[in-house]
């Protein structure tokens, strides 16, 4: 099929862009209109097989990724250097696969895509994807803390992560209290991994004469919600946020979040946070920790419950999905200016039906600087109900000149579960990385990696990764 | 419709020359080592840093310090500060040069004859001060003695000296320790900490109430003292390396934990994350466009199957069960709505007799994981057995206890979702309650 010629010129834009920011440099700061151009471009390869089947994934993958920023100062500084600003920003990315996928023969399994045949649709065989994951405008700086963002943009809070199109406002009239309210239509499929976060799961449908699956286009959905922060200094500080999504199914989601946060002595620091859903009443996420920090240690126990959630779209929603309750013992400190170590202990229950399951692990791991090496060696072991898994990682990395430097990791993984002999076992797998920071704003990074386990045989790893960042 | 044909030849040549690479690596990594030469000055330690109880090199650069001095002696300790650091008074940015200059020093100790220096007289002052080689920086020499530059690097800060003049505490306040050390280094220049004692910060809980600080000041923004970049964020990237969190602050330390920890925090603390971080920052890594070593170690295409049993909604947090995982599945055969051709005959489960009979361990692990069963089955595989009878189900339910008592605000909200296992949701509302 041949691809639009938009396309090609947008791929060729993104593709030159990661070249110009790297001659542009830093000028002057200045100016009244600031600039900021940034871009990442990054060509992996590597090949995918799984244990016993005939097909495989050869990826030779380039990803690049444009952003511009437009700052314009609206006001002078005051005399706490606050200023009215309008920031302009917007994002482009590319992700641009060069070989086929899943090749049986000389034919491919899956057949390449065309949105518009709906039986043929798999997101992610897309050989070209264009994408623009932010483009908004913003005030920022008003008179009592207020601000206003329109367009596309990201939302974060204890619920989770939004992309929409709409408009957020937030307000702060005194430091201890401020709230935030944002309302749009959700924005799917600008999501690689396809995250739940940004992407609902569209419905699968699987052809009764087999062939190849496929998902429903997403649906318009849209969203709105808030959150309320408010702050006693130090004593406590608690966050309410909310969050409604649906579509004309019905409801995506429905969700109240409520955190606490309290450092009642400078080394001491008190954590509780809770997420419920609301369709079902459920308290899906919770966890409350206590941090001290007695110098040079920093000690941490934690206690969180996970219970896995699905789309509700699907029907995996209304299965029993046992919670997971993960209590964390841990500790980490600076022994020397050179030394580090840190450990921590993890027990983890699972409910289930008339029986619980149990896992006990233990994390440690140790870096130091020696004469200029930095080493480090990280190991875990993990035993109970997922059955004994145990690994050890060792890296190396030094600067071999200035601005470049060299790394290395070595890393080997003991896998037993009882229920899957046939798959498991042990996994060795070797990282070499090297760096080289061309310009304050220009970093070139290549990794080749090399792994061999038994049931998988050799598998191999490339990345070359460019990163510019300059403002003018 | 034939195999591919293999690739193992390619595959093992690279294996050699990355082996080969390893070793030349790993040699290059010890010849370094054996011949690094510690930065920072006399008071270096092995990472290159001062011992300096932890100030940031990206706030305060290394400096080389090439002067003997003893702040402590007791003729220099009765002196006010500003004896010799005479423009201390007057300094209104960071990077103004306050080291004393010669004539300070001279109003008590003898100045030295420029027409007539010597190594010792030099040296007495100066650490390193010897004979000039032939090829020595004109700048570097008096007469023909070498002295050694010092390197003060300018703090990264925007602060002045004289506004803070009249502080109650004089300078010791934040320069604790110099009265009782030798040199003065970047141990002896105020951490964050120390600025924290008198002024709030605005998003850091406000450590004194009402965000004021305790000179009745306005909360300071990150930028009254951090540089700023154009969009009011400040600037964390440097050549020495990131400016981050200290370990005091809200729960933001960026360890070795942060990855995990992160989530919480950025929840709550958004608009403190944003003083230095873009959204770009989050979606890097949570739109799965990188694929982060920490976040990925080792040969995880490998190791992921257990990782993600262990803990699925770290994997969630970037990928989507049911497409990302369940397409890449998919493809390699992997799934029950793979192509046909690309099916392999390795069945990841246990016989049947212990996995749908039996033990019925496949129900134990559905529960226990229901994402790795996701990430394969399409949910008609769940239906043949779980539908209900009206849409030819075997009527077994998947539904966890107690499900009838809360199912009717689900039925409200996602009817389709229920019609695909129970057909008419008309009746099924008379059951949920």
């Amino acid at each position: 099929m041949r691809r639009p010629p938009s396309l090609v010129a947008l791929a060729a834009l993104v593709l030159a862009s990661g070249v110009l920011p790297s001659g542009v440099g830093v000028g002057s700061r200045a100016r009244a209109l600031d600039v900021e151009v940034d871009s990442e471009l990054a060509f992996q390869a590597y090949e995918v097989r799984a244990p016993g089947a005939v097909a495989f994934i050869a990826r030779r993958r380039f990803v690049g990724d444009l952003g511009l920023a437009l700052v314009e100062p609206l006001s002078s500084p005051d005399a706490l250097g606050r200023v009215v600003r309008f920031v302009a920003t917007g994002r482009l990315r590319l992700d641009q696969d060069f070989t086929d996928d899943c090749l049986v023969g000389r034919d491919l399994c899956l057949r390449a895509t065309d949105a518009e045949a709906r039986s043929d649709y798999q997101p992610l065989a897309r050989s070209t994807r264009v994408d623009v994951p932010a483009l908004e405008v913003a005030v920022t700086g008003l008179p009592l803390g207020a601000e206003a963002r329109l367009g596309r943009q990201l939302r974060v809070d204890a619920i989770g992560l939004a992309r929409f199109d709409g408009l957020a406002l937030a307000l702060r009239p005194i430091a201890a209290l401020g709230a935030r309210a944002y309302g749009g239509a959700l924005v799917r499929g600008t999501s690689l991994g396809g995250s739940p976060q940004f992407d609902a799961v569209g419905d699968r449908y699987v052809p009764s004469e087999g062939g190849a699956s496929w998902l429903d286009p997403p649906r318009d959905a849209w969203i709105v919600g808030g959150d309320l922060d408010a702050s006693l200094g130090a004593a406590l500080s608690a966050n309410l946020a909310a969050r409604y999504a649906w579509d004309e199914r019905g409801a995506l989601l429905r969700r109240l979040s409520l955190s606490l946060a309290s450092s009642p002595h400078e080394l001491v620091r008190l954590d509780a946070r809770g997420v419920l859903d609301l369709l079902d009443l459920t308290p899906i996420s919770a966890m409350a920790a206590l941090e001290v920090r007695a110098a040079p240690a920093r000690l941490r126990a934690a206690i969180e419950r996970r219970v896995p959630r699905f789309d509700p779209s699907t029907i995996w929603a209304y299965f029993e999905a046992s919670p997971v309750d993960e209590l964390a013992l841990g500790a980490r400190g600076r022994v020397s200016d050179d030394l580090e170590l840190a450990g921590t202990l993890r027990g983890r229950r699972v409910e289930r039906g008339q029986g619980e399951d149990l896992d006990a692990g233990i994390e440690l791991g140790a870096w130091a600087t020696v004469a200029g090496l930095r080493l480090g060696a990280s190991g875990f072991a993990w035993s109970g109900s997922l059955g004994p898994t145990a690994g050890v990682a060792l890296e190396a990395s030094r600067e071999l000149a200035q601005r470049v430097s060299a790394d290395l990791t070595v890393s080997v993984w003991h896998f037993d579960d009882p229920l899957r002999v046939d798959v498991y076992g042990t996994v060795v797998s070797t990282i070499l990385g090297a760096r080289w920071q061309m310009t304050d704003e220009s970093v070139l990074a290549l990794e080749l990696q090399h792994a061999y386990s038994g049931y998988a045989g050799h598998r191999l790893r490339g990345l070359l990764t460019l990163r510019v960042l300059a403002w003018r | 419709m034939s195999r591919a044909a293999p690739r193992a030849s390619p595959g093992v040549l690279f294996a050699l020359a990355l082996a080969l690479a390893v070793a030349a690596l790993v040699g290059a990594l010890a010849g370094g080592a054996a011949r690094g030469q510690p930065r920072g000055g006399s008071a270096g330690s092995d990472s290159g840093a001062p011992r300096d109880a932890g100030r940031s090199l990206v706030v305060y650069p290394a400096q080389t310090i090439r002067i003997r001095m003893n702040h402590a002696l007791e003729a220099h300790a009765t002196l006010a500060c500003t004896r010799c650091h005479e423009r201390a008074r007057e300094s209104a940015v960071s990077a103004d040069s306050l080291l004393p200059p010669e004539r300070a020093c001279a109003a008590c100790h003898a100045e030295t004859d420029r027409d007539a220096p010597s190594v010792e007289r030099c040296g007495f002052c100066h650490v390193g001060a010897g004979l000039a080689a032939r090829d020595a920086d004109a700048a570097s020499l008096v007469g023909r003695i070498f002295i050694p530059a010092s390197r003060l690097p300018a703090p990264r800060l925007a602060f002045s000296h004289r506004r803070h003049g009249e502080m109650s505490g004089g300078c010791v306040r934040c320069h604790a320790g110099i009265e009782r050390a030798g040199l003065g280094t970047r141990a002896h220049l105020p951490t964050m900490r120390t600025c924290l004692e008198c002024h709030a910060v605005e998003g850091l809980g406000d450590r004194l109430r009402g965000g004021t600080s305790r000179e009745g000041l306005e909360a300071l923004r990150c930028t009254a003292c951090h540089e700023a970049l154009a969009d009011g964020r400040v600037r964390s990237r440097f050549a020495e390396g990131t400016l981050t969190p200290p370990a005091w602050m809200a729960g933001m330390e960026h360890d070795g934990d942060w990855l995990v920890r992160h989530r919480w925090i950025a929840a709550d603390a958004g608009p403190l994350c944003a003083s230095c971080h873009v959204e770009r920052d989050c979606t890097a890594c949570h739109d799965a466009r990188e694929r982060p070593r920490r976040v990925h170690p080792g040969d995880f295409l490998t190791t992921h199957p257990t990782l993600a049993r262990r803990d699925e909604t770290r994997c969630a947090s970037c990928h989507s069960i049911g497409t990302f995982c369940a397409e890449c599945h998919a493809r390699l055969g992997l799934a029950t709505f793979s192509a046909p051709a690309t099916r392999g005959g390795l069945s990841p489960h246990p016989p049947r007799a212990l996995w749908s009979e039996g033990p019925n361990l496949h129900g134990i692990e559905a529960t226990r994981s229901l994402s790795s069963c996701v990430s394969c089955h399409a949910e008609t595989d769940c239906t043949g057995c779980h539908a209900s009878g009206r849409v030819g189900g075997g009527g077994v339910s998947p539904h966890p206890p107690g499900f009838s008592a809360r199912c009717a605000g689900i039925l409200d909200a996602t009817p389709t979702a229920c019609a695909r296992c129970h057909g008419d949701v008309a009746s099924l509302r008379a059951r949920c309650r």
